[in-house]
């Protein structure tokens, strides 16, 4: 259970002192030669046992600052100023070189990452991750160190910590990677975590997992947590205190009740009012019945290996002008569904009708015609573009390869999708790796919509995208629908991305659907107990938001 | 794993099968005739007549069964094949099977020798250049890598040989494959080879470098020398493909530094025998090189297997809780 500490001021005052305290602290990054502040000078302290939310958009600095306080900024940066003191120690200058980073670094100040698959070694079992953890602190002798770790990983809600204590992290779930790299932390003993974005990458259900966790480590370790979020639901769930960090810069702190329910800057409300809204009227979905069925899956399985059932017989239609949205945990079959649907993946069984036409059989000219009608957008939006390509001949490829217009309509054509997407002017011309990720998933989508399809298929298409962004991008998909009248098929493991956009929601686990409902009404009631567990998780996070 | 391993087996049959079938056409399709540059040509025969010549050089061929038909002539090879015979040089008239075998312990001895040193400047360069990226220290690594990569084979051998053969004398001028006299072709071979694998491993170093494990690793305070470590080992991955490749490359394509260094070799001997059309004997060098490529791509996929635990243990499914 989420049990939120409302009077996160009473446990920094009731404690008297403060477990570390930053003052002064400013960084700067090298650009053309030049040194460009983009943090500070900031001033900030974190009481003993206290949760504290560092919430920010991407490029307000956030991650620089942990990154600044464990002494691990690129080469590119530096620290102009600014003084640390851990616990009752001395202040650290951390301009100096004399930092001791060994000693603060893993001891003191402990880190956790977004991407824990990432984080830990690939070619390490979890039993060496640990062992060599242990050993180098001289923490523990040999023999002891599977006791410890056992223990931890026990108390970090492993039912089971022999069966993944030899295992390699590639073979683990993102949740369970992020669980270990947090043992990991604990069994240095630290006396702050700063945990930077920690669950942006998981599921709803990981996610909140991964949050109670926190909350309880805290309880047992009396850990004081710096949570660094760009996700004000996440905040919301289990900071005590919230500072909102704007360019560098702290705009707003206190407690989490009043930052996030009575903000004062204009720049909190104006994060909070980008947080997505509810939407959905039934009477819009009675009246999508009416048109002729899309695309119809029938009984789709897929199974890879010969053993491996990802897909056991899911079934679906689209009307035209729907926006079906399909919700599901990580793992669950949601991209094979898609990557089905678009035609890239080829079912092991069932058929998938477009218009009536069994997409499966269709060869040559026939498919190609057929891959242009349906369009996907993925979850990497950087990923999924040619970095050496700039926007305007990235939208261009797809019609050059079916050979759609001449060279002049190609341009005209691609120019006047990026304007609709909101890309203009020199960003034309701008390569991927010289944009943000939310400008590169405008391109993606330009780059479905040129060949005019009649399914957008959006795979997981803002859950790697800031709040802000997140609603930038679903306003985007919003008014094409409304002006093009593109089905859509939103596919997500994120309530909140769902309920304001889709007509129709499926719930997906294993495999299957567990339920298609009316979007507002699957919010209200639901008999299937995996959709109520879904919906308590994103609901347990957002007490108080309204 | 096993099904894994007999599928890629019988594709390496296939692979050399119609390696072969496909050799075995080309060299016979190529202009010149194997007879008449063995016996030279008629003004040098002792003969009396052209007549005389052109009978003694269809006798030969009937003799040698070149007078059939490709597919015949492949067929009684491939007979001959399945007993462990790789037939006659035409030229030298001795079994081409031994030939090979007297010459193949030099090529091989050259290449390991050649490898070992690529593989150890590669490493200790390649790691040397990534750690001090963009400093002095990567730049003249990097500038050497370039000079070295862009001489021809020839130039860098033969200045080699005369500087320490002719000017030092602390090299002999033989052709014998003697120990003592592997270490200059093998260095010479080594240093050509080197600038690839030094640009390779330092390219993979870095981007294991910016990878988050070693962010994180370094966040739970673990020295730095350990965390590069850790991604070396991830580095060097790759580097058993390009190892391979490279061996493969030192064993078919050693022929320049063999024949500047006199190092008697499988590569000078196929050399020889293409000159003089020799069919059998550039047959079998081929059979021998394909058999050898096929092989080290084989292990290549069983190191692997050791190495990366992801391949070993992809298969045996993933834990969800």
């Amino acid at each position: 259970m989420l049990n939120r500490n409302g009077n996160g001021h009473a446990i920094l005052n009731g404690n008297g002192h403060a477990i570390l305290r930053v003052q002064g602290l400013q960084a700067d990054y090298q650009q053309n030669g030049r040194y460009a502040e983009v943090l500070g000078p900031l001033s900030f302290e974190l009481g003993k046992g206290e949760i504290v939310s560092l919430l920010g958009e991407s490029g307000s600095g956030k991650s620089t600052l942990a990154k600044a306080l464990t002494g691990l900024l690129p080469p590119s940066a530096r620290i102009a100023g600014g003084t640390m003191t851990i616990a009752s120690g001395s202040p650290v200058d951390l301009t100096g070189k004399q930092v001791p980073w060994q000693q603060i670094r893993g001891r003191q100040i402990a880190m956790l990452y977004q991407d824990a698959q990432q984080a830990l070694n690939p070619m390490l079992t979890i039993k060496q991750h640990f062992r060599e953890s242990l050993r180098f602190h001289r923490l523990a002798s040999a023999e002891e160190v599977e006791d410890i770790s056992l223990k931890l990983l026990g108390a970090l809600n492993f039912p089971d910590p022999n069966s993944v204590w030899g295992r390699y992290p590639f073979q683990l779930s993102g949740g369970m990677c992020q669980r270990i790299c947090l043992a990991l932390a604990l069994c240095l003993k630290p006396a702050v975590l700063i945990a930077d974005e920690p669950t942006s990458a998981l599921d709803t259900v990981s996610q909140k997992e991964v949050l109670d966790l926190l909350l309880r480590v805290r309880e047992q370790f009396g850990l004081t947590v710096l949570l660094i979020t760009h996700d004000i639901a996440v905040a919301n769930a289990v900071s005590d205190r919230v500072m909102v960090l704007n360019r560098g810069a702290i705009e707003e702190e206190g407690s989490t009740r009043a930052v996030l329910r009575k903000p004062k800057a204009a720049y909190t409300r104006e994060l909070l009012a980008s947080r997505v809204s509810k939407a959905g009227s039934s009477e819009e979905v009675e009246r999508l019945r009416l048109h002729e069925p899309l695309m119809e899956v029938v009984q789709l399985k897929k199974t890879f290996n010969r053993s491996k059932h990802v897909l056991q017989g899911v079934s679906l239609t689209l009307h035209r002008k729907e926006i079906l949205g399909i919700l599901g945990q990580s793992g669950c079959g949601k991209s094979t569904l898609a990557g089905c649907m678009a035609g890239l993946d080829s079912p092991s069984g069932g058929s998938i009708l477009f218009r009536g036409t069994d997409i499966g059989r269709l060869r040559g000219k026939a498919r190609r015609d057929m891959c242009r009608r349906i369009q996907l957008v993925f979850q990497n939006a950087r990923a999924s573009l040619h970095p050496g390509r700039t926007a305007i001949q990235i939208v261009q490829e797809p019609l050059r390869y079916l050979r759609i217009g001449s060279k002049r309509e190609r341009k005209r054509l691609a120019v006047h999708y990026l304007n609709e997407v909101g890309i203009v002017g020199d960003m034309l011309t701008r390569r991927p790796p010289q944009l943000s990720t939310g400008q590169c998933q405008r391109i993606a989508i330009a780059r479905a919509l040129v060949l005019q399809p009649d399914v957008l298929i959006c795979d997981e298409a803002v859950s790697a995208l800031d709040m802000s962004v997140q609603a930038q991008i679903l306003d985007l998909l919003k008014r094409l629908h409304r002006q093009h009248g593109i089905a859509m098929v939103m596919i997500s493991h994120d309530i909140r991305v769902l309920r304001s956009f889709c007509h129709n929601i499926a719930v997906m686990n294993n495999g299957s659907f567990c339920e298609v409902r009316q979007a507002s009404a699957l919010l209200q009631e639901s008999d299937q107990p995996y959709t109520q567990l879904l919906l308590k998780c994103a609901g347990d996070m957002e007490v108080g938001l309204g | 794993m096993q099904r894994m391993f007999l599928r890629k087996l019988t594709g390496a049959g296939i692979t050399l099968l119609c390696a072969t079938l496909i050799l075995f056409v080309l060299i016979r399709l190529a202009p010149g005739d194997p007879v008449k540059l063995h016996l030279g040509p008629s003004s040098d025969v002792a003969l009396d007549s052209t007549e005389a010549y052109d009978q003694r050089v269809a006798e030969l061929r009937t003799q040698l069964g070149l007078d059939r038909s490709i597919f015949a002539q492949y067929t009684t090879w491939m007979k001959r094949l399945l007993q462990l015979d790789l037939g006659t040089s035409i030229h030298t008239g001795r079994a081409v099977g031994s030939e090979l075998a007297d010459r193949l312990p030099a090529t091989l001895a050259l290449a390991v020798a050649a490898l070992a040193i690529q593989l150890a400047l590669g490493l200790v360069l390649g790691t040397a250049s990534a750690l001090k990226a963009d400093r002095l220290q990567d730049n003249v690594i990097r500038l050497a890598c370039v000079v070295l990569a862009s001489a021809p084979a020839f130039v860098i051998g033969l200045f080699l040989l005369s500087f320490f053969a002719v000017s030092l004398h602390v090299y002999d001028i033989s052709n014998e494959a003697r120990p003592e006299r592997l270490w200059l072709p093998a260095v010479t071979l080594g240093a050509m080879g080197a600038p690839n694998l030094i640009r390779i491993i330092r390219a993979n170093l870095l981007a294991e470098l910016g990878q988050p494990y070693v962010l994180s690793a370094l966040s739970r305070g673990l020295a730095r020398k350990l965390v590069v470590r850790h991604a070396l080992r991830n580095a060097l991955l790759p580097v058993v493909t390009v190892a391979a490749l490279s061996f493969i490359g030192l064993i078919g394509g050693a022929v320049v530094i063999e024949s500047i260094f006199s190092w008697p070799g499988i590569g000078k001997y196929a050399l020889d025998s293409i000159l003089l059309k020799d069919y059998p004997a550039i047959q079998g060098y081929a059979l021998v090189v394909i058999a050898m490529v096929v092989a080290i791509h084989l292990l290549v996929d069983v190191v692997y297997l050791f190495l990366d635990p992801r391949i070993r243990r992809g298969r045996e499914g993933d834990v969800h809780a």
